[in-house]
């Protein structure tokens, strides 16, 4: 039984991603076990200067999910390729780096150094206020994702995964601008716009006010909209939203991921990679599935 | 590392507080005062994360304060339910700076309030373990939420403050001539910021175990960040992994 999967000529020994956001540089779950079972890693979104972060609090309780407002605390793109990225590609798995930033220049900077860097992957994440369109996050506008993918596709000689916002109309129309504006793949979905009251308080639980929701709860959100994408586009996708099963990863697969990227569910079981691949390994076993890739699409409508 | 562990008592010992007893099905190599688990409840998404107030033969004491839903759930555990728990997590306190202090005639106090006792209490049981003496100044809201006073006048000189700010006692004690070398505290932020504006004042090293929301639990999400300060202005730090204790005169409160 074959789980190798091949994303944008990168290949991975397996379809499991971990999730930019949850798995820092991966020092910390590879205390746990080791780290070299995942496909491959996105790491902390990365921006042009170190970020500090939003005060206390980042994170909500949901129900079946959370809200978190971190605000991309990260050390900065050349601390990252110092410090972080020697031992990450020590461990032997495709290393994604991912990027955000708050203006067109500074996205291309970004990439400018990370593609003189030894990075796998670039995967652009476009949830980020434009702060010279007064704020409006980059993804939700084709217009301004075109801008964004095109600079960036200019400068950047790695593959280049774009990571789609789920707050929007039309994520096909997203997805497409993306894809035209020179994306070789793309990730979906980040997180959905919440926001948690304490009611005792009379106030917003986090710092930030609002935070993006993840986990079990927007599952169904993004199996729609990858399948969606799917349906009318012809480009490598990566999907992510809720997965904590082997099963989650197949339904993933047949709506038309070529790989999977898992994150909040590291944060409520600490050996959730471990226990996915395993359910997934089984699941083809008891399935009978050869070869992982040859059920990508393959959901019947 | 992660364990599953058996409810062997849960009993309240105080309003709202209760006193469980979990045994561990792996031996836990190593645990320091200070250092918590992170325990999955049942019908909550997240983890909640619990100071551990006293460690022997493999069974983990924790002190639960029902303040929500998850803690309700953890004090509603009955004997012989299994759980759950990443342990032991967090940097804990630096027990051999404590031991030094004492062993080269300094004085150390534990200062805290309420459930903030719990790894005191933890603190103190390691020095006497050692026959050591700490001071220990325990505040509690009122008499209904007052707990361990015996345990804690067990093993070293105490000062309970019910009602009122313990830090007062603290300030008292220093009035009259008694100043401690080192001061490890846990407890409402209020006792925090009180206590140290007192440190600075007198220049008194201090440590303190800090609370937060927490995601992970071992420092890859940043999402329990406390405000550190450091030559440049400040930084957050995670509680669960770069604390949860901090040099109290760098906590930004």
């Amino acid at each position: 039984m074959n789980l190798q999967v091949d994303l944008c000529s990168v290949k991975l020994k397996n379809p499991l991603i971990a999730a930019s956001g949850t798995f820092g540089f991966g020092r910390e779950y590879d205390e746990l076990y080791d780290i070299s079972m995942w496909g491959a890693i996105s790491v902390k979104g990365l921006t042009l200067e170190p970020r500090l972060g939003n005060p206390p609090h980042r994170i909500a309780e949901t129900a079946s999910g959370m809200l978190n407002s971190v605000g991309l605390q990260n050390p900065g793109v050349d601390a990252f390729i110092k410090n972080e990225l020697p031992w990450l590609l020590s461990k032997k798995i495709p290393v994604i780096a991912n990027v955000a930033g708050f203006s067109v220049a500074e996205y291309v900077k970004s990439i400018q150094k990370l593609s003189d860097s030894d990075v796998d992957m670039v995967e652009l994440n476009i949830s980020c206020p434009n702060v010279k369109c007064g704020g409006l996050h980059f993804g939700t506008e084709p217009d301004q994702v075109s801008e964004v993918v095109e600079a960036v596709r200019k400068v950047c000689n790695k593959p280049l995964i774009v990571k789609l916002s789920p707050n929007v109309t039309d994520i096909v129309e997203i997805a497409t601008a993306a894809k035209n504006a020179g994306a070789d793949a793309i990730s979906l979905i980040n997180t959905l716009t919440g926001l948690s009251i304490d009611a005792r308080k009379r106030k917003p639980t986090l710092a930030n006010i609002t935070g993006g929701l993840s986990g079990p709860a927007v599952k169904p959100i993004a199996l729609r909209m990858l399948w969606q994408i799917a349906s009318k586009l012809d480009i490598p996708l990566v999907g992510m939203g809720g997965i904590n099963s082997g099963e989650d990863i197949i339904e993933f697969i047949l709506a038309g991921a070529s790989a999977v990227m898992i994150g909040t569910a590291n944060i409520t079981d600490p050996l959730a990679g471990p226990r996915i691949l395993a359910e997934l390994t089984q699941f083809c076993k008891d399935d009978n599935i050869q070869n992982i890739a040859d059920i990508v699409d393959g959901l019947q409508v | 590392m992660l364990c599953t562990a058996k409810v062997v008592k849960n009993i309240c010992i105080a309003k709202d507080i209760h006193e469980i007893q979990l045994l561990c099905n792996v031996d836990i190599p190593k645990i320091l005062p200070g250092q918590f688990v992170h325990i999955a409840v049942q019908d909550c998404f997240l983890r909640r994360p619990i100071s551990i107030a006293t460690y022997s033969n493999n069974i983990i004491t924790i002190l639960v304060q029902n303040v929500g839903k998850g803690s309700e759930l953890l004090c509603d555990l009955l004997p012989s339910q299994h759980i759950n728990m990443l342990c032991p997590l967090g940097n804990g306190f630096n027990m051999k700076e404590v031991v030094d202090t004492i062993q080269n005639k300094g004085r150390v106090w534990l200062v805290g309030g309420g459930i903030g006792l719990a790894p005191l209490f933890f603190c103190a049981q390691y020095i006497k373990a050692l026959s050591l003496k700490v001071d220990v100044f325990l505040g509690y809201r009122d008499d209904a939420h007052a707990f361990y006073i015996n345990e804690f006048s067990d093993c070293s000189t105490v000062i309970s403050n019910i009602g009122g700010f313990v830090t007062d006692a603290v300030s008292k004690s220093l009035e009259s001539g008694n100043i401690p070398d080192l001061i490890l505290s846990c407890g409402p932020s209020p006792l925090l910021s009180s206590l140290k504006a007192i440190c600075v004042k007198h220049k008194i090293k201090a440590y303190a175990s800090l609370e937060a929301r927490m995601g992970c639990g071992v420092g890859a999400c940043l999402v329990c960040n406390a405000k550190i300060a450091n030559n440049d202005g400040y930084s957050y730090k995670r509680v669960c992994k770069d604390g949860p204790v901090f040099n109290l005169l760098e906590v930004e409160l």
